[in-house]
């Protein structure tokens, strides 16, 4: 039997093109972002506030074994910043819209639930470059640090690629927690992965037990990414990637099993 | 007895008889296939539950295109499970939705529905232009920014953020979403919920024009006006099953209530309408007012009695006592 056509059917487009969909999904995540004050003022400011604090500014003295103290205070902050990022812009976003049963309208829509995930993480990048770029011309610029220019570009580099298994733990978190548990949820764990990293707090002042723990923590792993890329080499970098590798992997599971919860729960 | 008699008056209609409805006359000579090419929506023996409760049990209908079909119902008579379940937002337990044809999660079926969601969120920090514009980018062929915001009458509301919107204001971004990808399916949950009576006609007008054009339209409401005005298909939801599935002439035609009013010279006998079958009874001085399926029985004894009557009026039963008759009748049914 022929199938019948309704007339121009064959020239009408029957869907938007997803190219088209994601630009003004991302326009439209950046100026919210922008938008929001819990973003700009800790966002923005408060990695100048740790770096200055951390030592990065007045005489450029060294810690011991000839490490730059401002380098070190640099890609220090720059860790800290970019994983908050991806755990409050990111994650925290995600439970405040389920909260807001914001996803609930949008999945009444043709846009396809990857392309406004990807625009988030689009988003959450762009931004994190954002805040990297002004924390490296505050270190510049105010703090003097003095880097290569491959040195700015690893550092730069590898934060943004060293960042996807917090992208996939904010992932998890925002699907998993209560929404109006999640900034509570988030600072805890933020808190404990920051402490227990060596970032702030020198290893060899923690605890006994967070010590030998500490080196496997992520937080540690990607700082140490940081740090190699400014020039203090404190490990090795190659087991560094593998057990960042690792780590994604463990979250991407639990992404994927929180949201396939959330999706049972919510619409299945 | 009378229970028995309302199940059977209830005009519960399936996808199938809708489809020979359709088939006949006109379109005696078509496919099953393409006659579902004009159906909007199928409900096929559907049913969903939520832990142990059934919000719906079995549920069949078919929509054509071009109708407007409200859905009514007390709350929790599964309404908006019904309508979660169209939208794809939700999967039957059991049965088959197609929208179009096709399961209601393909993004082609998306592409031609639009809706206004009960309780749902929208970005607060984009202004009003800002997310009709993104939102228009998710479909095949979006009408003009610009008559989205005049149809929804927010042009002067353009550029203002939409958590500074107002309820009513808010109310009609959401009409403004659900329309601005020039949708052939409007779904529309409880939409004038919490709107005064001037914005609540407004909307209906709207509502109106957007039929002219041959679009479809499935709402749920518990304003029986609302249903009356605007829908030429009401289907009743009780307990999550079809009770009557009739245009509202119809379903009014069913409910063989009739509201008597009158005045009476003095005041009648105490306990004259005990042996009467009368509900409702309003009795203020010398006004008299009462709903009885047997019109000639309470009319006779009325004009047998010495007391004057004046003023004398018989209305059919409002959408609102039609309903009532007909859940009542399902009640007193289950109950004995």
């Amino acid at each position: 039997m022929p199938a019948r056509v309704t007339p121009g059917s064959s020239t009408r487009r029957l869907v938007a093109p997803l190219r088209a969909m994601l630009w003004p999904q991302v326009q439209a995540e950046v100026l919210r972002l922008w938008r929001t004050p819990s973003f700009l003022v800790p966002g923005l400011l408060l990695p100048l506030v740790l770096y200055s604090l951390l030592g990065g500014l007045g005489k450029a003295n060294s810690l011991e074994g000839g490490i730059s103290r401002h380098a070190y205070a640099l890609a220090s902050v720059a860790t800290y910043s970019i994983i908050s990022v991806m755990l409050y812009s990111f994650g925290v976003s995600i439970a405040n819209e389920r909260g807001q049963r914001l996803n609930v309208l949008m999945r009444a829509t043709p846009l396809p639930a990857s392309i406004y995930l990807l625009a988030k993480v689009v988003t959450a990048l762009l931004s994190a470059l954002i805040i990297l770029l002004v924390l490296c011309g505050f270190a510049l610029i105010v703090g003097g640090v003095q880097l290569s220019a491959l040195s700015w570009v690893t550092l730069i580099a590898s934060l943004l690629l060293g960042v996807l298994p917090f992208i996939l733990l904010g992932f998890a978190i925002g699907n998993l927690v209560n929404p109006a548990g999640a900034t509570p949820i988030i600072n805890l764990s933020f808190f404990i992965l920051a402490f227990a990293s060596g970032v702030f707090v020198p290893l060899t002042q923690l605890p006994a037990a967070l010590q030998n723990i500490a080196p496997y923590s992520p937080f540690y792993l990607l700082a140490l990414l940081a740090w190699n890329a400014v020039g203090v080499h404190i490990g090795t970098i190659g087991n560094t990637v593998w057990l960042l590798v690792l780590y994604s992997v463990i979250f991407l599971s639990l992404a994927v099993w929180a949201y396939r919860r959330e999706e049972r729960y919510s619409f299945g | 007895m009378r229970a028995r008699a309302m199940t059977n008056l209830s005009l519960q209609r399936g996808a199938r008889e809708v489809l020979t409805m359709l088939t006949s006359a006109t379109h005696r000579a078509q496919t099953v296939e393409e006659v579902s090419q004009r159906l909007a929506i199928e409900l096929e023996d559907v049913s969903r539950s939520f832990g142990t409760v059934e919000a719906l049990r079995h549920v069949s209908f078919a929509i054509p295109q071009g109708q407007a079909v409200a859905l009514l119902g007390p709350n929790g008579a599964g309404k908006t499970t019904a309508i979660g379940l169209m939208l794809g937002l939700r999967r039957p337990s059991h049965g088959q939705v197609r929208l179009f044809g096709l399961d209601p999660r393909d993004r082609r079926a998306r592409s031609r529905c639009g809706c206004m969601l009960q309780e749902s969120g929208v970005p607060l920090n984009l202004t009003v232009r800002e997310i009709i514009s993104l939102f228009r980018s998710y479909y095949p062929h979006p009408l003009p920014l610009a008559q989205v915001l005049e149809i929804a009458g927010l042009q002067k509301k353009a550029m203002t953020h939409v958590g500074s919107l107002s309820g009513g204001q808010r109310q009609r971004l959401y009409f403004a979403l659900a329309i601005c990808g020039d949708p052939d399916v409007l779904f529309l949950d409880e939409p004038t919920t919490g709107l005064d009576v001037e914005a609540r006609r407004h909307f209906w007008e709207q509502l109106r024009a957007f039929r002219q054009q041959g679009k479809t339209i499935v709402l749920t409401t518990h304003y029986l006006e609302e249903a009356d005005t605007l829908a030429d298909r009401i289907i009743l939801l009780d307990h999550g099953r079809v009770r009557a599935d009739a245009p509202p002439a119809l379903l009014k035609a069913q409910v063989t209530n009739r509201r008597i009013a009158f005045e009476v010279s003095e005041p009648l006998p105490a306990g004259f309408f005990d042996q009467l079958p009368v509900s409702q009874l309003e009795i203020q001085g010398h006004r008299v007012s009462l709903l009885t399926p047997q019109l000639e029985t309470v009319l006779r004894a009325l004009f047998t009695q010495p007391a004057e009557i004046t003023n004398l009026t018989i209305t059919e039963a409002s959408l609102e006592e039609a309903f009532l008759q007909l859940t009542r009748a399902e009640s007193e049914a289950k109950g004995g």
